[in-house]
């Protein structure tokens, strides 16, 4: 290693290696993605914020849902740090054993699983509650963007690509089984970007297209009967305005109700008076609350942050120097634009309303972590990029 | 790879993810700022809501505290009719319903299935108010099960009788329509600004999803107004006792109408009052025509020789006659002003005491001659009659006191025997007040107190005198006399009541029916006090049209007895003289 400093003596010798080793941290903290770090800041202030605001007036455990919050922010932070600074390409070697974890968690549920409002969707660890979906996304992630970057696999054989598919369909299923089908179509959408983003031939990426546009449509008839319910209340709310059409219309209420600088912080009704359900609107009707609350002035800012986040995490994609980076970091910025365009559109009535959150801004230990897991792999990716 | 498929992924991905952040951007543009108003609008809809708090009507309770008229907790189920659904729904829940209810289906289906007033939806339709709370529960179980929209329970009050007939002719009830309560008859419609909580209170608020208003923001809420109570005169166990013999008497004697009043003779206060027919103001929907009505106000009759023991009084006050004074009864045919007066049994000398004993009409007549037209029409006034009660009913007969410019000869020997003269009970009873209380008329009370729940303040009715008529002297003479009507010999040998002095006086009038005297019809009744020399109880029982017997000695006399028995049971009075239980007994052997 090349010293800057030449100084004469052995004393002075260990301080100059002392200032270098500052020096090289220095330039290793300048060589993060500061644009990444801005705006997943920013929007880890916004939602604690508003987590903090959505629970006052509701009271119980909502009320100190925010400090856990922060807590979870903190322990995210330490891992994306920890992450930041290991070399990505060693994760590669984790990345089957945090699969299978991951895989198993998944099974265990329907075994000790915790049932909330209908749905199998946690396991208990002494009294943390943990959402082994969030993590299983980015596990398959990663294990599909490694294996797709592997010299070895040929996108375009149907062998390989069947097996890449099976990875993703093991955790798709067991996901659809809690039930929780929003979140089980996102291993379908990392399969697909992943798949696209590697050196598939068009012709593929058009037969796929081709094919979607046919099977979709034909899955209705096996989805749940709550699954059908909402697919046909989004495309007719007044079909049943007081149970399942209910959230649609009163998210809408709340989003459109807010104006151009909202009712101001603490000052919402709509989830107050109990017209959004108080259980979610902390985690998957959170946008709601802070378009009620901060009007048009924050939802734009919170929308700009995530383009600016999503953007930097393709910034980090075309810079990655090679192909598994490449692959996980324009997948992950797909898992963040998936999540954050369902949950946005579902609260202004886009989407079918489903149990996707926001990613950084709602409540919620598990996703926190996965985000910032996702976070701390891309810095990484972004540290070692090419610099030509 | 080739670097221009990559670019072209990389770029691709970007740039659709950017044009959606744009259309999201729009979208959420369109949404608050230029639709803005509009969601407001709806959003504050939603939770602005306007309420009319009815208020807690006041309760009637007796002399001691026991619930007389109070108010239950009960469900109004209204519906939105736009929520319900189509057509064939509508059919659904009005057939649930109008089972369930008791609604007409026809009526309830055109309520439900009529969605709009002018282009302007309704939102709520009562389906029926003030439902059981038992009921309302099946109902909502139903409701659940097979799946009905659109309808919603709210939490009430319906007011509640819990003794059901029990006094409830003087109870009265009310009727509840959607918006207000109307009293319709008795004290709750007499005493309705006491009771009403006032006009209902008009609320704007916002409220949360489930109806409850926020504690913060900009809210009128308006305190939910309480109406007054009322403490009645009445003693809930004694009422219990006449309604009883009441019953008794209607089984027995088949009668049109059959009543009975207590009061405590030194007060005023009525203790009990009952009459059959009667009604159960709970469950209206069995009342018959006119069975609501209170026929010890409203209904005169000629009181018969009831009234005789109240002119005697004034006779021997006056100095008149004493007891002892002898009179000719002319063998029962007395020709007088061109009218001959009969007895019923032949008397040929009587003195007074045997007059009233006897229950002379001939005696009675030519002691009231003696005390001339002015006495006796002084004396009426001073008893009340032809005046209200001053108690609080409405409408109350007054009776009728013929003008003394109109009295005609006849008159003198007509009235004294309680012909020609039209009285009320209650007159009566306030009449012999004063025989019992030693010569001094008491007003009747029926409200004890009335207690304001806002400001708990208490207001006590007093006890007031309707004057001294005659002196205690007299008062002990013609009380003597009366005992003797309850003794072998009197009229009422079954009015006594063993073991006490009872005294009394039978009544049996001819009714007034098509201008003359009825031969069939007759008002049967018994008028007196026990103890006789320091009373606990004055009780009048008559019966109006009984069938198989019509003499108040044999219709009333009885079961003024068998009240008196109870009542002085229940108020623990000390016997006045010891009874031989195994003399009686060999007598009804005999």
């Amino acid at each position: 290693m090349k010293h800057i400093f030449q100084l004469p003596n052995e004393t002075d010798q260990e301080i100059s290696y002392l200032l270098n080793l500052a020096l090289k941290f220095k330039s290793r903290l300048l060589s993060l993605d500061p644009l990444q770090i801005i705006a997943a800041g920013l929007l880890i202030i916004l939602g604690s914020t508003f987590i903090y605001s959505a629970g006052q007036h509701v009271g119980g455990a909502m009320m100190n849902a925010w400090e856990k919050q922060l807590m979870w922010v903190l322990v995210g932070f330490l891992i994306w740090l920890i992450l930041s600074y290991t070399n990505y390409n060693i994760l590669a070697i984790v990345a089957p054993i945090f699969y299978i974890i991951t895989i198993i968690l998944l099974v265990m549920i329907f075994f000790m699983g915790i049932k909330i409002y209908g749905a199998r969707r946690w396991l208990d660890f002494g009294g943390f509650r943990m959402q082994p979906s969030e993590f299983a996304k980015v596990s398959c992630l990663l294990l599909i963007s490694y294996i797709a970057s592997r010299k070895e696999f040929g996108i375009n054989r149907i062998s390989h690509l069947f097996g890449l598919f099976i990875l993703a369909a093991i955790p798709f299923v067991l996901v659809l089984k809690q039930p929780d089908l929003g979140s089980s179509l996102i291993f379908i959408v990392i399969f697909a970007t992943v798949v696209f983003c590697a050196k598939v031939s068009w012709k593929w990426i058009l037969a796929v297209i081709v094919a979607c546009a046919i099977v979709v449509p034909c899955t209705y008839p096996f989805l749940h009967d709550y699954q059908k319910e909402r697919i046909l209340v989004f495309f007719d709310p007044e079909r049943d305005p007081m149970n399942q059409g209910w959230t649609s219309r009163q998210t809408l209420l709340s989003v459109g109700s807010g104006g151009f600088s909202g009712k101001g912080l603490l000052q919402g009704t709509q989830n107050t008076l109990g017209f959004l359900p108080q259980s979610v609107s902390n985690s998957d009707l959170i946008f709601s609350v802070i378009a009620e609350e901060s009007g048009f002035i924050g939802s734009l800012s919170m929308i700009i942050m995530y383009g600016l986040l999503i953007f930097s995490m393709m910034r980090t994609a075309f810079l990655a120097k090679d192909q598994f980076g490449y692959l996980f970091a324009s997948g992950a910025a797909m898992l963040f634009f998936e999540h954050l365009f369902i949950n946005i559109g579902m609260n202004i009535r886009l989407m079918p309303i489903t149990g996707i959150p926001l990613p950084l801004i709602s409540y919620g230990g598990s996703f926190m972590l996965s985000s910032m897991i996702c976070l701390g792999i891309l810095q990484s990716i972004y540290m070692r990029r090419n610099n030509n | 790879m080739g670097r221009g498929g990559f670019l072209i992924k990389i770029i691709s991905i970007t740039a659709i993810i950017a044009l959606i952040f744009i259309f999201l951007g729009v979208h959420l543009y369109f949404l608050q700022i230029e639709q803005h108003d509009e969601y407001y609008s709806k959003a504050r809809k939603k939770y602005t809501a306007v309420k009319r708090i009815k208020g807690t009507r006041g309760e009637i309770y007796d002399m001691f505290g026991n619930l007389f008229v109070g108010n239950a907790p009960s469900v109004d189920l209204r519906a939105d009719p736009n929520l319900i659904g189509d057509e064939s729904e509508c059919k659904r829940v009005a057939r649930v319903f109008s089972v369930k209810l008791g609604i007409p289906y026809s009526k309830l289906y055109e309520r439900l299935a009529k969605k709009e007033v002018k282009g302007k939806e309704i939102h709520e339709v009562v389906i029926k108010n003030e439902i059981p709370l038992d009921l309302a529960n099946s109902l909502k179980s139903e409701v659940k099960n097979k799946n009905i929209k659109g309808v919603f329970f709210f939490d009430s009050v319906k007011r509640y009788y819990p003794k059901d007939q029990m006094l409830s002719n003087v109870l009265g009830f009310v009727n509840a329509d959607d918006v207000d309560i109307v009293p319709v008859s008795g004290l709750e419609s007499a005493y309705n600004s006491v009771l009403s909580p006032g006009k209902p209170n008009l609320s704007v608020y916002e409220r949360a999803r489930d109806g409850i208003p926020l504690t913060y923001g900009n809210n009128r809420i308006g305190d939910e107004k309480i109406g007054g109570n009322l403490y009645l005169t009445i003693q809930e166990p004694i009422q219990a006792i006449v309604e009883e013999e009441l019953d008794a008497m209607v089984e027995k004697w088949k009668p049109k109408t059959a009543y009975a009043v207590m009061v405590d003779p030194k007060t005023g206060s009525i203790l009990a009052m009952g009459q059959r027919p009667t009604f159960n103001p709970n469950d209206r929907s069995s009342l018959n025509g006119n069975d609501w009505q209170n026929k010890i106000v409203t209904e005169g009759f000629e009181p018969g020789s009831i009234m005789k023991s109240l002119v005697v009084a004034k006779a021997l006050d006056l100095g008149i006659v004493t007891p002892n004074k002898i009179f000719n009864c002319e063998n029962g045919a007395w020709f007088y002003a061109g009218k001959t007066l009969k007895d019923t049994h032949r008397y040929g000398l009587l003195t007074v005491t045997g007059i009233i004993q006897k229950s002379s009409n001939i005696g009675t007549a030519k002691i009231a001659v003696e005390m001339g037209k002015d006495n006796l029409y002084n004396l009426f006034v001073k008893y009340g009659f032809g005046q209200e009660s001053g108690l609080p009913f409405h409408p109350e007969a007054t009776g009728i006191l013929r003008k003394y410019s109109k009295w005609d000869a006849l008159s003198i020997t007509r009235f004294p025997i309680g012909q020609g003269v039209l009285t009320t009970p209650l007159q009566i009873v306030s009449a012999y007040t004063a025989l019992a209380n030693n010569g001094e008329r008491m007003k009747l009370r029926i409200i004890d107190k009335i207690e304001d729940q806002e400001t708990e303040y208490v207001y006590n009715f007093p006890i007031k005198s309707g004057g001294r008529i005659f002196s205690q002297k007299a008062a002990k003479e013609i009380v003597e006399m009366m005992k003797m009507v309850t003794e072998a010999g009197g009229t009422a040998t079954k009015a006594s009541v063993p073991g006490y002095y009872t005294a009394g006086k039978t009544g049996t009038a001819q009714k007034w029916v098509n201008g003359e005297y009825s031969h069939s019809k007759f008002v049967g009744s018994f008028v007196g006090f026990v103890p006789a020399d320091d009373p606990a109880f004055l009780l009048l029982v008559a019966v109006d049209e009984p069938n198989g017997a019509y003499y108040g000695s044999t219709v009333a006399a009885p079961h003024f007895s068998n009240i008196a028995k109870k009542t002085l049971r229940y108020m623990d009075i000390p016997p006045s003289y010891e009874v031989d239980t195994s003399k009686t007994k060999d007598k009804k052997v005999l």
